[in-house]
């Protein structure tokens, strides 16, 4: 479904969100969420289950109301939900027509060779194809609709480890060659690397960072060092953990000055991804964030 | 950058998806519902036609109820009126938004380039309208054969007052249709769940129609009060024949207060007893609709039911419109 | 060449990238005038965000090490791996001797690796900061 074309000064906005608060019966699963997602990035909305990604996305994707705030996608919006559902009664070839029929920008082509890519048979009933086909076709289904954006919920859950690098693969292909900004669910920081170039990491319905993932991954440190009470270099504190001897600080560095040096029996590590999600997340946990 | 290099099928590029779009989808998503229905439909009204055909020409409708023990051909066409509503509610609306939540397609279809609203009002217009007219088909077929049956006697075979007769007309048969669309719609909305949903949607359909049509029907309008002497009640002892409608009726005094039945019941025969209610002032009083109601009657029913129509018309579509849940 | 993202390592996956370069230069299995693989081709092979090859071809390119041509792809510009041979071998000698007083000292090779490797990296912080100034230290 479309919503209204919005746009700010600088970078053109694929989706925004302004407050965001949904409420299910007296508790929220999303709340005071507020972000801007850059035209053309792929992006990684990371959170433990439950952390209300779902929720997001579904208000994102228009198909869920909003109790608070507002959002608003640029262009055409496609969602392929969890469960990758398909009409079951309906073959592949059915739910191409489908897309044709329904979407206002058709790309019958592009559908088809996904279809091909992974082997999926057009003519039997989706509901006699196993669950990962199921997949595909709900996959094909969004990319032929050539969305603005494609919101994908844990799109990756259920899928054997080699359909996973492939669609990954395919879906970065396509994300090159049709320009489009892709917002992507997970829990599995790890195949993210090199995958998505943008971060939302929610937790508790709360939206805890968010931004360029390298951007982010160079304004955090790791030190470890003899057992401390301060790290070596200023900056907030996201995670200290101390041994009887050792000491390992993850720093968020100031924004806007040169990375420190440090010296010393302190050794400085770049942060992998699950690194930082994880310290944000445990953070989080622990009551730490003020 | 955007520059494709698909070749052979061109990029489809339009402005709006339309009926013809929506038509698909639903003849696609409920063929089989409709196919069933609509031919269950015409075999009934063929079946009709049929009848309607051998009672006029032989002005007799012997034989046509309880040919067989237990079900009669007659009877197929009498019920049709009645089971046409129930089973639009059951057997098209109560699936309609259920099976889409239920096998969480609705996120599928809503996420293409149209509005659950868009999309709803589609499915409404697409099978409701196909349901009344059905219905209305339905309704023409057994009110034909209820004419040509009452026209083969003095008397009205068929009370026009009471089912089937009072439902066999195209407005009352519309009437139900959009009832029972509407209602199995708002189920479906409100349960999520096929089987309960059409369950409910049973339940709620025969509920609705027995409390109208036996407790409401009879007090649409005031009935009108006769109070007479039990000889002359005697002479229209199988109802006034003249198509009115007999609501209530007992013993009264003069003055139409309800009394016990009088200690006659050890007369020897008619003469006696009748002398022996006289004897006791004892009179009988009729309450009834005349046969010109009938008519006011039906549009105020069919009202009823479109004005429960379009009320859980509008809760079907704002549970849509303003998902709470997904 | 084919590129290869290690997704537990610390490193950003464009910085891989832009290493795994200068290593096929440095190998010599790229040299001055080969094409690197257009990003359609990393995206699809390796499952990498085109933005990300994109970062790292221009970080390459404003190392002055490829050149993109209109149209035709990226180029190699220059060579890596071109320190004079005399050069090399008189650094090698020199950290010879240095292992060896290593060792004597009672290191294994474990603890001149992480010896190495913490100069190494205090090294790479200097480099950074050219400024020199900002800097904060313990």
């Amino acid at each position: 479904m479309s919503t209204a074309v919005e746009t700010t000064d600088g970078a053109a906005v694929a989706v925004r969100a302004q407050g965001l608060g949904k409420r299910y019966r007296a508790k929220w699963a999303l709340r005071e969420c507020t972000f801007e997602l850059p035209a053309g990035r792929v992006a990684a909305l990371v959170g433990a289950n439950g952390a209300g990604k779902t929720t997001l996305m579904t208000v994102l994707a228009g198909l869920l109301d909003a109790d608070e705030g507002s959002a608003g996608a640029a262009g055409r919006v496609a969602f392929v939900s969890q469960e990758k559902p398909v009409y079951r009664t309906f073959s592949a070839a059915d739910m191409l027509r489908f897309g044709a029929r329904l979407n206002l920008v058709w790309d019958e082509a592009r559908a088809r060779r996904w279809l091909a890519r992974f082997e999926i048979p057009l003519d039997r009933p989706c509901g006699k194809l196993s669950g990962g086909q199921q997949a595909q076709v709900a996959f094909a289904l969004a990319i032929g609709s050539r969305p603005d954006v494609l919101m994908l919920d844990e799109p990756l859950a259920n899928l054997d480890p080699l359909a996973r690098r492939e669609v990954t693969a395919e879906l970065l292909s396509e994300v090159d060659e049709t320009g489009m900004t892709v917002l992507l669910s997970t829990h599995v920081v790890a195949e993210l690397s090199g995958v998505a170039d943008h971060l939302l990491l929610l937790a508790h319905g709360r939206l805890l960072t968010g931004g360029d993932l390298d951007e982010l991954l160079g304004r955090h440190v790791s030190y470890t060092g003899p057992r401390s009470e301060a790290p070596p270099a200023l900056g907030g504190i996201v995670e200290a953990r101390h041994t009887d001897n050792q000491s390992t600080f993850l720093v968020e560095l100031p924004e806007g000055q040169p990375r420190p040096v440090v010296a010393g029996p302190w050794v400085e590590r770049p942060l992998t991804l699950e690194d930082y999600v994880l310290a944000q997340l445990e953070a989080t946990r622990k009551g730490a964030r003020a | 950058m955007t520059a494709t290099t698909t070749g052979v099928v061109p990029v489809a590029k339009r402005a709006g998806v339309g009926w013809g779009d929506l038509a698909w989808l639903t003849w696609r998503q409920h063929r089989w519902a409709i196919a069933g229905l609509v031919a269950g439909a015409a075999a009934v009204v063929a079946l009709a036609l049929v009848l309607v055909w051998r009672v006029d020409a032989t002005g007799d409708m012997q034989g046509l109820f309880g040919r067989w023990r237990f079900i009669s051909l007659g009877s197929v066409v009498m019920l049709a009126p009645i089971a046409t509503g129930l089973a639009i509610a059951v057997f098209w609306a109560a699936p309609v938004l259920a099976r889409e939540y239920e096998q969480r397609t609705h996120l599928v279809v809503w996420s293409q380039d149209i509005t659950p609203t868009r999309w709803l009002t589609g499915k409404v217009v697409l099978l409701g309208v196909p349901a009344v007219a059905v219905a209305v088909g339905v309704g023409l077929a057994a009110r034909a054969l209820v004419d040509s049956i009452n026209a083969t006697s003095d008397r009205p075979v068929f009370e026009l007052f009471a089912m089937p007769a009072f439902e066999a007309v195209p407005l009352v048969q519309t009437a139900y249709a959009a009832f029972g669309f509407a209602l199995g719609l708002a189920f479906s909305a409100v349960t999520r769940r096929t089987v309960l949903s059409m369950g409910l949607t049973l339940g709620a359909f025969i509920g609705v129609r027995v409390v109208v049509a036996g407790l409401w029907r009879p007090n649409f309008q005031t009935p009108l009060f006769k109070v007479e002497p039990y000889d002359a009640y005697r002479q229209q002892w199988d109802g006034p024949g003249d198509g009115s409608w007999v609501v209530n009726s007992g013993f009264s005094d003069a003055a139409g207060n309800e009394v016990d039945y009088p200690a006659c019941s050890n007369t020897v025969d008619q003469a006696a007893y009748a002398k022996c209610m006289n004897d006791n002032n004892v009179l009988f009083f009729t309450q009834y609709h005349p046969a010109d109601r009938l008519v006011p009657f039906q549009l105020f029913e069919s009202a009823i039911f479109l004005v429960l129509a379009a009320g859980l018309l509008a809760l079907a579509f704002a549970r849509v419109r303003r998902a709470r849940r997904i | 060449m084919e590129f290869r993202i290690d997704r537990s390592s610390g490193l950003p996956a464009y910085l891989q990238l832009v290493r795994q370069v200068r290593e096929a230069l440095r190998l010599g299995w790229l040299g001055p005038g080969d094409r690197l693989p257009t990003v359609r081709d990393v995206v699809a092979r390796s499952g990498v965000n085109a933005n990300t090859v994109l970062k790292a071809y221009r970080e390459l390119e404003l190392s002055g090490l490829v050149e993109a041509r209109q149209g035709s792809g990226t180029f190699v510009k220059a060579g890596l791996g071109s320190t004079d041979p005399e050069v090399m071998a008189a650094l090698r000698t020199r950290l010879a001797v240095w292992v060896r007083e290593a060792r004597e000292a009672g290191l294994d090779s474990e603890d001149i690796d992480a010896l190495v490797r913490s100069v190494l990296t205090a090294d790479e912080g200097g480099n950074q900061t050219t400024s020199g100034e900002g800097v904060a230290v313990l």
